[in-house]
């Protein structure tokens, strides 16, 4: 029994695999082809991620909010909802995060808070998570009212809202926006007060605790609804037939909503950390930078696997980072300029082999839990 | 089968077989290494192209000196990174002085600055060192490319028919703030002087993209904007941005026959990308301040400083000694190249303060909301033109100073 579990698992865990050496073949090609010599990529990768303490330090600072982000996909990728919205909401959670350090802090001297609660550092902070968990909650509902009341399908939804965040976003730090400061050349707020600033690791300046527990305890959470919980159970159902878990009685509509808040508010706290990162401390013009889009893609590639999730998202930060110091040193120890976009190739590369992959699997080899029963007449009607 | 482990055999040969290794550079004694940080691509035929190429030029023209850079870095291009991490890396390689050519980095490179005490931080644009708010090891260049808008401007008022400008902006700041107006007073008086027509009837309109380039789904697109400017009636398109999609559409839109005319900005080279409509290029050129900056750095004389560097007026494309310039673009008919010669001769003889000499920043100028900038015969300090506010002078900090805004007459957002 345990045997064929772990044969069933097989192909989920070999499809990444294969996808990632496949993905990794492609790019020794390019490196080739460009007259880089791949062995002193991986160099390269490796000192711009894993060699040095700092190096993993700046790593574990780009992979939380990618990780933390992917967790809520997991909840909607599983209830059969494709959450694009999630860089949407990732925007709107660096907004609400921001808007409660202006609230609640001195942010231009002398003029004491906008509302003074009199809170300490952590208050502030607190009310900083719990703003940006809010916002991009508030964002994801509106994409999920959109789909069960509306009629709008959640992708659609999502799309529009990402770009309604954006633009809302812009709007706010550019071009003599509300919360530009007067004057400023640059495209974001002032950098926030100390006493809005996560407390930082002792060692590493751009690393905070804070962010790491609180990813913890978000993995954790997932964890105990995809594996304990009945709510997993129910949004599986919903994910494998929406339509017959509704009739088994699963409040659909309910678990739409509140798997997408749920989502919307880890997003949100993503984009927290964005904003509250030690080496930034501000709004920037784009706090997300493509990082919901990418952790749709993680998630894809984990299969909607809670458990795989931080791995595979730990890869792409590598990617990320190792793909950016790969970048520069070439150029500045070799000359040689690669093109810039050969890391983005690179993590479509993986996850574009990885779903074929999967096809290939499901194609060929279909696990037997999942052999369809195929009902001819359905197919006949579809 | 043995399909797949054909497959593997030839990645496994690719792998070992790829092990041409040249040797890596390595920092050798003489050796001065100094980064450069643009906030778009090296070669965008702009902003960040002019301070690439700079870097080049230093390269030649100081012994032992090396340039490592990072092209891109910004938020949307760049999630995974800060100004922070990449002046760690550029340190770590050994860079002893760094550029940071951004106003987007300015706040970050004051704060950065901070952690490397022993080596150099230069921002371009900025203006910390102004003030003595700025590290001691922080100072700032910019080129006074007023002068090239003004020309522009000139060049813009000679050619139009219709009398509708076009400015395609970035964002509003101070310097885009000054660089637009000086456009405007450029047009108007060329417009007036060498047109014979009332300057008044003159239309210049702007629209701000949102950033210094295209970040698509963040910015507004400047094709677009470009695009909706000519339908509108605009003739001349002048581009603000760091990037060339003005001269680009302006391309277009001759080739299916329209009378219409574009003036790039940044890059020397930037009239290239459609020659016959281009009416020329104020660019800027780093390189002589670059040099300087980094002999200076290297010898250790080096005295953080906001210099703010002017054309060499004997020659303002004189390629040894001047900090902005304006290349002609063939779309100038050799009377409009004349005539734009004595525009210049007269802007030089007003900055080096020859009697008869050409200022265009005297009074009475009023801003866009209907305060006065100067006086009547009132002449613009250098702060006033640099934050284009008319109380920079009795500031005693950056914070005091009003906003920035547009000259009457503009059509088009000051905030």
């Amino acid at each position: 029994m345990f045997l064929n579990a772990v044969i069933d698992m097989l192909p989920a865990i070999l499809a990444p695999v294969f996808g990632i050496v496949a993905a990794l073949g492609i790019i020794i090609l390019i490196l080739e082809w460009q007259g880089a010599d791949p062995q002193v990529a991986w160099d390269y990768v490796y000192e711009g991620t894993l060699k040095t303490a700092a190096n993993r330090a700046d790593l574990m600072a780009f992979w939380m909010p990618l990780a933390i982000t992917a967790f809520g996909l997991v909840l909607t990728f599983t209830a059969g909802l494709w959450n694009i919205g999630v860089e949407g909401q990732l925007v709107m959670g660096a907004i609400g995060g921001t808007w409660a350090v202006r609230l609640f802090t001195e942010y231009e001297a002398g003029k004491g808070p906008a509302l003074d609660l009199g809170l300490g550092r952590d208050g502030v902070l607190i009310l900083c998570f719990v703003f940006a968990a809010a916002a991009g909650a508030l964002w994801a509902v509106v994409a999920a009212v959109l789909k069960t009341r509306g009629g709008v399908n959640e992708i659609f939804g999502g799309v529009a809202l990402n770009f309604i965040a954006q633009t809302f976003n812009m709007y706010l730090i550019s071009n003599g926006g509300p919360w530009q400061p007067v004057g400023s050349r640059a495209t974001e707020t002032a950098r926030f007060p100390e006493i809005a600033r996560l407390p930082t690791h002792a060692e590493f300046r751009r690393l905070s605790p804070t962010t790491i527990y609180i990813t913890i305890g978000a993995f954790v959470l997932i964890l105990l609804i995809m594996y304990v919980s009945r709510w997993g159970l129910q949004l599986r159902a919903m994910g494998k037939n929406q339509r017959s878990a509704f009739l088994l009685g699963v409040h659909t509509e309910r678990n739409i909503i509140l798997s997408m808040a749920l989502c919307g508010s880890l997003a949100g706290l993503a984009g927290a950390f964005r904003v509250l990162a030690p080496d930034v401390t501000k709004l920037t013009a784009t706090p997300s930078g493509g990082m919901g889009f990418l952790a749709i893609l993680v998630v894809l590639l984990a299969s909607t696997s809670a458990i795989l999730t931080p791995f595979v998202s730990f890869v792409f930060a590598v990617l990320s980072k190792g793909g950016q110091r790969l970048e520069s040193g070439y150029q500045w120890d070799y000359g040689l300029t690669l093109d810039r976009s050969l890391v983005r190739v690179l993590q479509s590369t993986v996850v574009l082999m990885v779903v074929l992959a999967f096809g290939v699997r499901n194609r060929y080899f279909p696990p037997r839990s999942t052999l369809p029963v195929v009902d001819e007449d359905e197919v006949a009607r579809t | 089968m043995f399909k797949k482990l054909g497959v593997l055999f030839v990645l496994v040969a690719v792998v070992l077989g790829g092990v041409a290794v040249s040797p890596r550079a390595s920092a050798q004694d003489d050796e001065f290494i100094f980064g450069v940080i643009l906030v778009g691509p090296k070669d965008d035929r702009g902003w960040s192209q002019a301070h690439y190429d700079a870097g080049l030029y230093v390269q030649e023209n100081v012994p032992g000196a090396r340039m490592i850079e990072l092209e891109s870095l910004n938020s949307a291009d760049r999630p995974e990174t800060t100004l922070d991490q990449v002046v760690e890396d550029m340190v770590a390689q050994g860079a002893q002085l760094i550029l940071t050519t951004s106003a987007d980095f300015e706040v970050d490179t004051t704060v950065v600055a901070e952690f490397y005490p022993d080596v150099t931080f230069v921002n371009i644009s900025g203006d910390d060192a102004l003030w003595g708010i700025a590290p001691d090891n922080l100072g700032n260049i910019m080129g006074k490319m007023e002068y090239g808008k003004m020309i522009a401007g000139c060049a813009a008022a000679l050619k139009t028919e219709t009398g509708k400008l076009g400015y395609v902006g970035p964002l509003i700041d101070p310097e885009t703030t000054r660089l637009t107006n000086s456009v405007y007073l450029g047009a108007r008086y060329c417009y007036e002087n060498y047109r014979g027509m009332d300057p008044d009837t003159l239309q210049f309109q702007v629209t701000w993209i949102g950033f210094w380039f295209n970040i698509p789904g963040v910015t507004l697109d400047p094709t677009e904007v470009s695009n909706s400017m000519l339908d509108s009636g605009v003739d001349v398109l002048i581009s603000g941005i760091d990037t060339t999609e003005a001269i680009v559409v302006a391309g277009q839109r001759a080739a299916e026959g329209n009378a219409v005319w574009a003036i790039p900005y940044d890059y020397e080279g930037a009239c290239e990308e459609s020659p016959d409509i281009c009416l020329g290029v104020p660019y800027f050129h780093w390189g002589p301040a670059y040099v300087e900056l980094v002999t200076q750095v290297k010898e250790g004389t080096y005295e953080p400083s906001w210099d703010w560097n002017g054309p060499d007026w004997s020659d303002i494309n004189n390629p040894e000694t001047t900090a902005v310039g304006y290349v002609y673009g063939d779309g100038l008919t050799d009377d409009e190249k004349a005539t734009l010669d004595e525009f210049i001769a007269g802007l030089a003889a007003g900055a080096l303060g020859e009697e008869g000499g050409l200022n265009l920043f005297v009074g009475p100028l009023n801003l866009q909301d209907g305060t006065v900038f100067l006086e009547e015969g009132e002449v613009a300090t250098e702060k006033q033109i640099w934050y284009m506010a008319a109380n920079a002078d009795e500031a005693t900090s950056p914070d005091e100073i009003s906003p920035p805004q547009l000259l009457e007459g503009i059509q088009g957002a000051s905030q």
